[in-house]
């Protein structure tokens, strides 16, 4: 009881359940309806209001129908601006489009897409995370545009997408209309990849009766010639002078002369904190694909098969960053 | 990129806005704000293209310094219409100087805003508001541009139209708030006294000779309006200004001794004629006195007082300004004059102008009565050859004896001067009048406009039993002894109006309807409009809640024309036509209903028209296609222009076979949901 007295007198707690109360999750494409478009004067708003004050108090002194005109015609024009504030954010429509993972300590970049079903140009619509960074779009009449929501990351797993301010200030800057989203949509946060101690150790293992010359494995020893390039081909394998003349993307094939497959295993380091082993599971798994080996890997809860490429790079990673997490996909 | 930071291209409009605004201010503003103003603009321009260095803090701080140090030796005091004004421009120029985010230029469009208000309280005319009212709406584009915080520029054209839009929509605002805002009688603080700027006209001091050459300027004095009676004949248009009663031998003054509170002196006297109502809007002059006609009963304009018959406002009227006045002309009675007045009335220079005493002392001594003396001194003006000459000789010590003997030739103030001291030497109390004469009637307008060049002084003598009357001696003067090309002094010859005359006078009727308008709406004038709007007797509580509601309903104006806008937005073409076809069918009596689809629809308005069957069928197919199937968006125009080709035929089928509908639904006013 004294708690909740307690949290009454902060108004900040206070405020965040009230908000909270009156934002909830919502899945799909949101609506700025009026009911949850709040105004306020800004600082500008202020001043301009003090600054109207001051010419009232000359135009009655003085006597000056026309400094009171001009005061009058300010003060439509702030009222009128401020009806224009609340109305540039009004119908317009945001859907999270989705969210492309990042390492923990990188910026979650949420996709959006703001659609303006009305006849005039938005100008001035600012995306503002619960972190204070903010970027302004305009969007055209009857069109929608991307826009992005930046979230800084510290922590593996998913990262709910927070409630976060739309707001507008055009045209005259005098008053700040905002509305919370709260969308349903997370982002996945891999763990954060160590500095590489030690290498992964590779098993090395020859394969019998595969060592003709026409067997060899793609590798990353010996050249062996040029081919179309692939989403997910190792950067450092772009024939580059290639590019610079300007024929297109080619990667270099390399062959080894030995198969090499590598398990990355969780327990390899015994005495080392969970977040710790993960973080250099993360770091492997990124040399290992970097180098073009095949790599399996063991947790104690999963095994996953030995294999390479973008998509099982991406699944190892996420299993890193869904290990022992008790949230689930919200 | 720090999009807080003022983009280079977005300083120039910040200059430009703030340029404009100031602009009209310079011409009350001393000398020295306008150069300074310049260098620094021109400065911070070269700053900004990295041609100079950026003028650090120090600098500033010595400029700021010098702004008002500069304002205090310009005016003695930093507050104030005029060092207000002064303070707020350097202000402005040395914030434009140290502006570089976004924040800074707000605050200087504010400025601008601010300059546009002050210069109101400056001068009131009507190229002026037009000219501010195109600052406002620049202003307002600028700040349009500034405050979006994004690297892109919204193009100006869309600021424009922008800013044109909100200003439009704020002038219902800004009538309302005129018309029911509560205003003020009196001001709120004290308007303090101006600086004795040169005003041309009239001044409190004549001295007939020191002049030899007196140039008249057609500058407007004031305007008078008759609103009751029509304005009384131009030689009876004496407009009263201050009253000189003391002579040095050389120049007419005011003079200091205090006398008698003269409002007793009205209170006492009686009227012989009928009063006269008027309106006046007077040009500033940087002195203290209003002009009326005659002898004024009644101003309102406040804190008038009366000395000697003229009106005398509390502060110079360095403004235009406009009040009603009521006055009494010709004869007017009043019984006894104090004696202290009557010394002063009497009062000469000892020892001068031995040869007017004498004549004086002569006539005098012939004649019974003063009115007698004044007669044959008003005959001495008409028989010796005096001339009236605005190019008079220069006098010399004893100055009227100079001018009554020697020269003979001068303007209304030797006149007037010569017979007050002619008056005062016979033992007749008099005293000098100025003021104007006469008035050219604006035909375009029902005014009279009276000019610096209607300038004029004549005589005021005591007569027993009757009081103050005024004698003009000018105007006894031989007509064939003014000089040619004069207008003389109370009357304008008739000429035909040419065609600049025509556009001169209808500007100046403009200005004076407009001047009239906007000086003239005060507390007394507001109440007057709402009891012709059929409010008359609100209080203030009433007045500001009338206020409020208007204005509410102005904003709700906006708010459900923009609903209407979106209503009509948010429907795409084919669903606005579906609307048109269930308008169609519903007054053949089959109305769309709310749970109904649209082929719900078209099947059960086939069913009762089978003969219109195939037009609905296809529609409603067509329609169901463009809208739901989204092949190739609903706003193909294949598909529309099929829809409407089939609505047509439709209506024209239902026109030739216009059968009585076999059923109607309940008419509904509920939305349809196509």
């Amino acid at each position: 009881m004294i708690t909740r007295l307690a949290s009454l007198l902060q108004p900040r707690t206070w405020m965040a359940r009230w908000i909270a109360q009156r934002h909830p999750r919502q899945n799909g494409i949101a609506t700025l309806h009026r009911q949850r478009i709040y105004i306020l004067p800004t600082r500008y708003g202020l001043l301009f209001a003090v600054m109207l004050l001051v010419i009232l108090l000359g135009a009655m002194n003085y006597g000056s129908n026309l400094a009171f005109a001009l005061c009058f015609l300010l003060g439509g024009l702030a009222l009128v601006g401020m009806y224009h504030t609340h109305d540039n954010l009004l119908q317009l429509k945001i859907e999270i489009l989705g969210v492309s993972p990042v390492f923990a300590g990188e910026t979650l970049r949420f996709q959006l897409r703001l659609e303006n079903p009305g006849s005039r140009a938005r100008y001035g619509i600012t995306i503002e995370s619960p972190e204070g960074q903010w970027a302004a779009y305009r969007v055209p009449p009857r069109q929608a545009i991307r826009a992005e929501l930046k979230i800084p990351t510290t922590q593996r797993g998913y990262l709910a997408c927070p409630r976060f301010a739309i707001s507008t200030e055009y045209p005259l800057a005098l008053f700040h209309a905002w509305t919370w989203l709260n969308l349903a949509a997370d982002g996945l946060v891999y763990p954060r990849p160590a500095e590489l101690i030690e290498q992964p150790q590779l098993s090395l293992r020859e394969r019998p009766g595969q060592h003709s010359q026409n067997n060899h494995l793609a590798g990353s020893e010996d050249f062996n010639g040029l081919r179309k390039y692939r989403s997910g081909d190792a950067q450092r394998h772009i024939a580059w002078r290639a590019v610079a003349r300007g024929r297109g993307l080619f990667t270099k094939e390399f062959v080894d002369a030995l198969d090499t497959e590598t398990w990355l295993n969780f327990n390899a380091w015994p005495n080392t904190d969970v977040e710790e082993r993960l973080s250099r599971l993360c770091a492997q798994i990124l040399a290992t694909e970097e180098r073009g080996s095949n790599y399996g890997l063991r947790l104690p809860t999963e095994a996953i098969k030995p294999d390479q490429g973008i998509t099982h790079q991406n699944a190892c990673l996420k299993a890193l960053a869904l290990f022992q997490h008790g949230k689930t996909r919200a | 990129m720090d999009i807080l930071k003022l983009p280079d291209k977005l300083l120039l409009p910040v200059i430009l806005a703030l340029t404009l605004a100031s602009a009209p201010l310079f011409v009350w503003l001393p000398a020295w704000l306008a150069p300074l103003a310049l260098a620094i603009g021109l400065y911070r321009w070269r700053a900004s293209r990295m041609v100079w260095r950026e003028p650090g803090k120090g600098l500033r701080y010595i400029l700021a310094g010098s702004i008002v140090a500069g304002v205090y030796a310009s005016y003695g005091t930093i507050n104030g219409r005029e060092p207000g004004a002064t303070l707020l421009v350097g202000m402005a120029v040395l914030k434009l100087m140290e502006t570089r985010s976004r924040r800074d230029a707000v605050i200087l469009l504010f400025l601008s805003y601010f300059c546009a208000a002050t210069t109101f309280l400056f001068a009131q005319s009507g190229p002026l508001s037009l000219y501010l009212f195109v600052v406002v709406l620049t202003t307002t584009t600028v700040l349009i541009q500034i405050t979006q915080n994004s690297e892109y520029l919204i193009p100006w054209r869309i600021a424009l139209a922008e800013s044109g839009k909100m200003v439009a929509q704020a002038l219902p605002m800004m009538v309302i708030l005129f018309f029911l805002f509560p205003r003020l009688s009196a001001p709120l603080w004290g308007v303090p006294n101006m600086s004795n700027r040169g005003y041309t006209g009239l001044s409190d001091i004549m001295s007939p000779g020191s002049v030899s050459e007196l140039i008249p300027t057609q500058t407007v004095a004031f305007r008078v309006h008759f609103p009751i009676t029509p304005a009384p004949e131009k030689r009876d248009l004496y407009w009263r200004g201050p009253v000189l009663w003391q002579y040095d031998g050389k120049t007419w003054t005011a003079g200091t001794t205090p006398r008698d509170q003269t409002y007793t002196e009205t209170a006492a006297r009686e009227l012989t004629s009928a009063p006269v109502k008027y309106e006046v809007i007077l040009e500033p002059h940087g002195e203290r006195w209003l002009l009326a006609l005659d002898i004024p009963i009644q101003a309102d304009y406040p804190q008038t007082s009366v000395l000697d018959d003229s009106l005398i406002a509390r502060a110079p009227i360095t403004e235009r300004i406009r009040y009603r006045a009521t006055s009494v002309t010709g004869q007017r009675r009043q019984a006894v004059l104090p004696r202290s007045t009557k010394s002063q009335a009497l009062q000469l220079p000892s020892h001068m102008n031995p040869r007017t005493l004498a004549l004086a002392k002569q006539w005098a001594s012939q004649e019974p009565n003063p009115q007698a003396v004044i007669r044959r001194a008003l005959t001495w003006f008409h028989d010796q050859p005096y001339h009236y000459t605005l190019s008079p000789p220069t006098l010399g010590t004893q100055g009227v004896d100079d001018f009554m003997f020697e020269t003979r030739k001068g303007f209304c103030e030797h006149y007037a001067g010569a017979f007050t001291y002619l008056m005062r030497a016979a033992g007749i109390p008099a005293r000098v009048v100025t003021g104007y004469q006469g008035g050219e009637r604006n035909p375009f307008g029902d005014y009279l406009i009276i000019r610096q060049s209607d300038a004029h002084a004549w005589t005021e003598v005591w007569i027993d039993g009757t009081g103050w009357q005024r004698v003009d001696p000018t105007a006894f003067i031989d007509p064939s002894r003014v000089d040619n090309g004069l207008l003389g002094f109370n009357e304008h010859p008739d000429r035909s109006l040419n065609f600049f005359d025509r556009v001169r006078l209808t500007w100046d009727a403009t200005n004076y309807q407009w001047n009239r308008w906007v000086l003239g709406f005060n507390s007394e004038q507001q109440h007057k409009t709402l009891a012709k709007i059929g409010l008359p007797q609100l209080g203030l509580r009433e007045q500001l809640l009338l206020m409020v509601g208007a204005m509410s309903i102005v904003l709700l104006i906006l708010t459900f024309g923009s609903l209407w806008r979106r209503n009509e937005a948010a429907m795409d073409p084919a669903q606005r036509l579906y609307m048109v076809f269930c308008d169609r069918l519903a007054s053949l009596g089959i109305v769309h209903l709310n749970h109904e689809g649209p082929q719900d629809f078209a099947a059960r308005a086939s069913a009762l028209r089978p003969d219109l069957a195939a037009h609905i069928q296809q529609f409603v197919k067509i329609y169901v296609r463009t809208r739901y199937a989204r092949s190739r968006g609903t706003n193909d125009p294949d598909a529309l222009s099929v829809m409407r080709a089939t609505l047509r035929s439709l209506s024209s089928l239902a026109w030739r076979k216009r059968i009585a509908p076999t059923y109607a639904a309940p008419p509904t006013n509920t939305p349809r949901t196509p």
